[in-house]
């Protein structure tokens, strides 16, 4: 067990110990502490656990510092891939090639995200823009229908075919539901330590909503399952947008990101 | 009873906040857009150079999500035809575990050339597909009806060509060929010369 979760344990038993004697006491402080009403003293508050965060790093190199909008543009479209652009101006993402618009979404909403302790700051993580990012991993990708024939049996010329040589032709395996349709809501790998979340509706981030991620993250923590949380670039669209762009974000598609401050 | 219960639920809510203390979320902040340098002479110079980069004359746009295949003339639309897509499925030949997944490339290609009654050399997976053995005679592997009247090749065996399912345009059914209606394929064949891009997305 980690240090961590042990000051964590430690921590939880304390408080649950301090919460129950402060809710007796205060409940029957009048009639058992006696008519001057003393009572037992409080213990002292015990400090809160504490867990490290870590600062976001980011990686330089892939974020340009003093190149120009255009010339980023200008330096992807020598390639023959497809690229992104992220305009937070007019709140659209285009799909483009050679500067050629191939299709365009509207956004609700562009926001960064950064993963920080439910009470207190944390540092938020500021990327420099302009900047080209770079897919690192394909989007993350739906199942597969798959044709995997058990044997091979020697060629029939389909006019000598029978009607038992058609019945024996392998049949598609569905590995998901007929009609499925890739995720309205994925997270895209960047190689810069970035990811960029694609979201079907603006990311809840009131109080309740963090408290409650919060609380989940805490039980996996407590479990041994620690999760990653880079930085975020997150957008907001239609799921139906959402859906019809996610088969682009292969590895090395670059994301052009227009001026803008966080 | 009240007095369990209150104590009870202080409990809980000191195990939540406990939990959230180990945990963490996720904080917003909006990103403020800022006005993109057009003014620049190296802004304009870069978009001088991105503006060189577009297509001119007729260009090939395939929308693989929707199944719609556009041509274009110096930017402006000249037709817009339903298409077949790659199917996203993924096959394994039982031999040697060696795998294919049948989906349209996206990104930019050239029509390398065109090609009237052709025919198809039907490669191993074609075979395996059906649960065959590749042949060894390659005369068996001709297909001289498979592709349609016309075929347009775009490099690393991807054509548009036409189709004897004619039913199935508009869905994602193809190994990642992009199949056409017949007159949209005979319009498509005269119109678009050898050496036009091809976007695909």
């Amino acid at each position: 067990m980690t240090l961590d979760r042990l000051r964590a344990l430690l921590g939880l038993g304390l408080c649950c110990l301090w919460f129950s004697a402060a809710s007796l006491e205060a409940q029957t402080g009048s009639a058992a502490g006696g008519e001057n009403g003393a009572s037992e003293p409080l213990p002292a508050p015990v400090p809160k656990p504490r867990t490290a965060k870590k600062k976001p790093v980011v990686k330089a190199g892939l974020i340009a510092r003093d190149a120009s909008f255009a010339e980023m543009e200008a330096a992807i479209v020598s390639g023959t891939g497809l690229y992104v652009m992220l305009d937070p101006l007019h709140k659209v993402l285009e799909v483009r090639s050679r500067g050629l618009v191939l299709d365009r979404v509207h956004l609700s909403g562009i926001e960064f995200l950064s993963h920080s302790p439910i009470f207190g700051g944390g540092a938020d993580a500021v990327p420099s823009l302009p900047a080209t990012w770079v897919v690192a991993e394909d989007a993350s990708d739906f199942e597969r229908e798959v044709i995997a024939p058990d044997t091979l049996r020697s060629y029939v010329p389909e006019d000598q075919r029978t009607a038992v040589d058609e019945a024996r032709n392998p049949k598609v395996i569905a590995a998901h539901e007929e009609g499925a349709l890739p995720p309205s809501t994925y997270q895209v790998k960047l190689t810069n330590g970035w990811a960029l979340a694609v979201l079907d509706q603006a990311p809840k981030t009131s109080f309740f909503a963090r408290f409650d991620e919060a609380l989940k993250e805490g039980w996996k923590r407590l479990r041994g399952v620690k999760g990653e949380h880079p930085p975020m670039l997150a957008v907001a669209m239609s799921g139906e947008d959402a859906q019809r762009i996610h088969h682009l974000f292969r590895a090395e598609l670059p994301v052009l990101i227009a001026p803008g401050k966080g | 009873m009240l007095r369990l219960l209150t104590v009870l639920a202080v409990l809980a809510l000191c195990a939540a906040s406990a939990l959230a203390l180990l945990g963490g979320a996720y904080k917003a902040r909006p990103l403020s857009a800022s006005k993109i340098d057009t003014g620049s002479p190296t802004a304009k110079k870069a978009a001088a150079a991105v503006e060189t980069m577009q297509p001119k004359g007729v260009y090939v746009v395939i929308d693989t999500y929707r199944n719609h295949l556009k041509i274009y003339k110096d930017g402006e639309l000249l037709r817009d035809a339903q298409c077949s897509t790659g199917s996203g499925t993924l096959l394994k030949d039982p031999r040697d575990g060696k795998q294919w997944v049948f989906d349209t490339p996206i990104g930019e290609r050239v029509i390398q050339r065109k090609v009237k009654d052709p025919i198809w050399a039907k490669p191993d997976w074609a075979f395996i597909e059906e649960g065959y053995l590749p042949p060894k005679s390659a005369s068996e592997r001709f297909d001289d009806f498979s592709l349609g009247k016309f075929a347009l090749y775009m490099g690393d065996g991807y054509i548009i060509h036409g189709t004897i399912f004619q039913s199935l345009i508009g869905q994602r059914v193809t190994h990642g060929c992009v199949r056409l209606r017949d007159g949209d394929l005979e319009w498509v064949y005269k119109t678009v010369p050898s050496g036009a891009k091809v976007y695909i997305y």
